[in-house]
């Protein structure tokens, strides 16, 4: 098997790989979805309200309707980009809340948990499921999935504020099921290592020529990597450039390509491949060239072409690699954090208002997780009737006492007071 | 290696055969349709028949799809509620959403009820160690079905190290057989997935008896290798009916194998010194001829086993290459004369053939 069969095997590309126009169109539904209900939920609260209100009293039909006309028209609820941003926010949580551990939290499980959340959010909206309620849980989950042990009592303890054991695993199979049941997120920080390691390798004069270029020698690659264009900033030697690049690199793996849809759209070798293009252009393009040949170094004559005039196929294959880096390091740098924005965080806060108005109230706390899982869910496994009432009682009480806690959540209830790690 | 033999590994196969060993013949069969369920599916639309087994996080029962009669095996998973869900449970999903193979046990779905997860997998007639108890000569299975499950054992873990994930656990219990005569592996509890920088590994994973040199050795960088020295014991067992090494203890279980094959030294295995467990003052065992002990297998065979067999990690043969050994190469005429011999027998006794005990 190549590694190109081995990624179109996995779940992440099989089940997680969109085009943007299929993910915008996801997004969408999953809104209009939410936002229909989140309108009858209201609705269904407040004629609760004034039935109860007006039970003494005589019923007014004709009045009833048109308040209700009127509120529905009040009820604002998010759009997709504004739950987008909702769910960024929350992804620099878990980033900060990794961070808060001693010793801080694997890179590995923190991205896992990020994706996660990612994932969830394009068939469930945080009108639905508020973000806070998932994360700690999109975390804990990953801490398993990713071999890194905690009992959950340690977890809950190293959350900020008060969180219960109960609060972090209360939405874990919601969680799940809105995964998919499929946890292994394939990460681009692999393929960096390998790469980081073959121009390691070439550096010390150890490289290894491409198969369809045996005529290169070790010797050959050593030279072209020492010829190539100086470093964004200057540095000592090779093995410090390529190990500047490599930190540049790691540092937009764990944060740029976390934040943006990176994961859905492209695979993980052509993001770290991105962000290695970021981090020092010349160096990624030599690696390339090492690997392809193509348009920028001498050590292949462009564009090549055979008997036929046909192009060298690696040619076109370069090419269209090339366009596809160029797209997904644009996307990459068009991250900045929203923290550090006072602009994006003012917009945030006015997204966190809104928000409050158009939570589904029947869904607060991760009101009926699993039973009335969201229909735009595709894949979502099968739940039992078999002890539903019981069930959905028990949760109930679990709901109550949430509410009670209410305010002490992961991050505190209001979104914008920033808790410093 | 050294006995003369002047047979053929085919002519062993047809004249070792024993009639009461072989394998069901593989019809071909309506085309395998994709086990897809409506999510609107309830659990209560299986039929949870007798218990299979009980493993430390899960009981497995035989269960029917009550719409389709289909059989299959329902992993009910204990939810801890100190915990959540498992983190055994948890990998083993992830690991059979991504381990897609013939010879690799199917997860069909994930169901969840009250207060606990279940696993709905496809259905095997029975585990390995069972098969050898029930179908073969003193546990002792014919050439021609060690060949055939032995290809399978090695595509299986081939997937899986092609896929970076070392199953850690392999042994007969843990290998499924259904009535076609396919092996599949199954038990992913203890698997995990591998890459580079190489990680450093708990040491408390396989059972003592398939457990590599290394591995008791204490070294925590172990990789695929550790599959292939499994799966090695595994195939010595299947010829012989018995565990090649049936260690008591950690120390015992090295003794076993450094009494068959060989104390290994910083010569033949440079670097040994440096791990944990290793003790100056083991006592030292020349290397024996591993046909002594399993008359029933050809020298190409034996062959391919050494290679399984072997001390040093690094000097194992990798589950790809395995595929590859001259020992398979007569695999296609193997089958086929199973097949055949299985459709005679089925002729010939007619009726008299004794029913398959319940799992």
């Amino acid at each position: 098997m190549i590694e190109d069969d081995i990624y179109r095997a996995s779940s992440q590309y099989r089940l997680w790989s969109y085009t943007e126009s299929s993910l915008q169109s996801l997004r969408a539904t999953t809104n209009t979805v939410a936002s229909e209900r989140v309108r009858a939920a209201l609705r269904r609260s407040r004629e609760q309200q004034s039935a109860t209100s007006s039970a003494a009293g005589t019923p007014q039909p004709g009045s009833d309707m048109d308040g209700k006309n009127k509120d529905e028209k009040e009820i604002e609820c998010l759009t997709p980009e504004e739950e987008l941003v909702l769910v960024r926010y929350y992804c620099e949580k878990t980033l900060e809340l990794g961070e808060t551990y001693r010793p801080p939290m694997p890179t590995m499980a923190r991205a896992t948990a990020i994706q996660y959340l990612r994932r969830f959010y394009i068939t469930n909206s945080p009108m639905t499921y508020h973000p806070k309620s998932i994360m700690a849980c999109a975390l804990f989950v990953a801490t398993k999935t990713e071999n890194y042990y905690m009992s959950l009592r340690q977890f809950a303890d190293g959350i900020p504020g008060e969180t219960s054991p109960e609060d972090v695993i209360a939405p874990e199979f919601l969680l799940m099921q809105g995964l998919r049941f499929t946890f292994d997120i394939r990460h681009p920080f692999r393929g960096l290592e390998g790469g980081v390691m073959e121009l390691q390798a070439i550096a010390d004069g150890q490289g290894q020529p491409a198969p369809h270029l045996p005529h290169e020698t070790a010797e050959d690659l050593q030279q072209g990597l020492l010829s190539i264009a100086p470093p964004p900033t200057p540095s000592k030697s090779m093995s410090d450039r390529i190990a500047v690049a490599h930190g540049k690199t790691r540092d937009l793996l764990k944060t740029a390509a976390q934040m943006t849809d990176a994961y859905f759209l492209y695979t993980p070798s052509q993001i770290w491949l991105s962000a290695f293009l970021v981090a020092d252009r010349p160096l990624a393009e030599f690696l390339l060239d090492v690997k392809l040949g193509g348009p920028v170094t001498a050590t292949i004559p462009t564009p090549e072409t055979d008997e036929n005039g046909l192009l060298n196929p690696l040619y076109e294959i370069r090419s269209k690699l090339h366009r596809v880096l160029t797209e997904c390091s644009a996307l990459l740098q068009s991250y900045t954090p929203l923290s550090s924005d006072p602009v994006q965080m003012k917009n945030l806060k006015r997204i966190a208002k809104k928000l409050y108005h158009c939570q589904n109230p029947e869904k607060v706390n991760l009101k009926r997780e699993s039973a009335q899982a969201p229909v735009s869910q595709p894949d979502s496994g099968a739940v039992t009737s078999e002890s539903e009432s019981e069930r959905l009682a028990k949760k109930r009480k679990l709901e109550q006492e949430q509410m009670a806690r209410q305010g002490n959540d992961v991050f505190g209830p209001d979104l914008v007071q920033r808790t410093k790690p | 290696m050294e006995r003369p033999r002047d047979f053929h590994p085919l002519k062993i196969a047809s004249s070792l055969v024993s009639p009461r060993s072989f394998l069901y013949p593989h019809k071909p069969g309506p085309p395998r349709t994709v086990h897809k369920m409506d999510k609107s599916q309830q659990p209560s639309s299986f039929q949870q028949l007798e218990k299979l087994g009980e493993g430390t996080y899960a009981t497995v029962f035989k269960g029917r799809n009550r719409q389709t009669g289909e059989m299959v095996a329902l992993k009910e998973i204990h939810l801890d509620s100190e915990e959540g869900t498992p983190s055994t449970a948890i990998r083993e999903i992830s690991l059979m959403k991504e381990l897609k193979h013939e010879s690799i046990v199917s997860l069909y779905d994930v169901i969840h009820t009250e207060n606990k997860l279940m696993l709905v997998f496809e259905f095997m007639d029975r585990d390995l160690k069972r098969y050898m108890d029930t179908r073969g000569d003193r546990g002792q299975l014919d050439p021609a079905t060690v060949k055939s499950f032995m290809h399978q054992l090695l595509k299986g873990i081939a997937f899986c190290h092609d896929n970076r994930v070392l199953h850690r656990d392999l042994k007969p219990q843990n290998l499924l057989i259904n009535k076609k005569g396919q092996l599949k592996l199954g038990d992913f509890g203890l698997a995990r997935a591998f890459g580079i920088p190489v990680n450093t590994f708990s040491n408390e994973v396989v059972t003592l008896w398939y457990r590599a040199p290394d591995v008791l050795l204490g070294s925590r960088t172990y990789n695929t290798s550790i599959d292939i020295w499994s799966a090695g014991c595994i195939m010595a067992e299947m010829y012989t009916g018995r565990p090649l090494f049936p260690g008591t203890t950690n120390e015992d279980q090295l003794v076993k194998i450094f009494r068959l094959m060989g104390t290994p030294s910083e010569r033949s295995w440079p670097g040994i010194s440096q791990l944990p467990e290793y003790k100056t003052n083991f006592h030292i065992y020349a290397t024996q001829d591993l046909s002594l002990i399993i008359p029933q297998i050809d020298p190409i065979g034996m062959d391919l086993l050494n290679r399984m067999l072997q001390l040093r990690p690094e000097m194992r043969i990798g589950a790809n290459e395995a595929l590859q050994h001259p020992w398979f190469h007569d695999l296609p005429q193997i089958q086929a004369k199973l097949q055949q011999q299985q459709q005679q027998q089925m002729a010939g006794y007619g009726g008299m053939v004794p029913p398959q005990p319940a799992y």
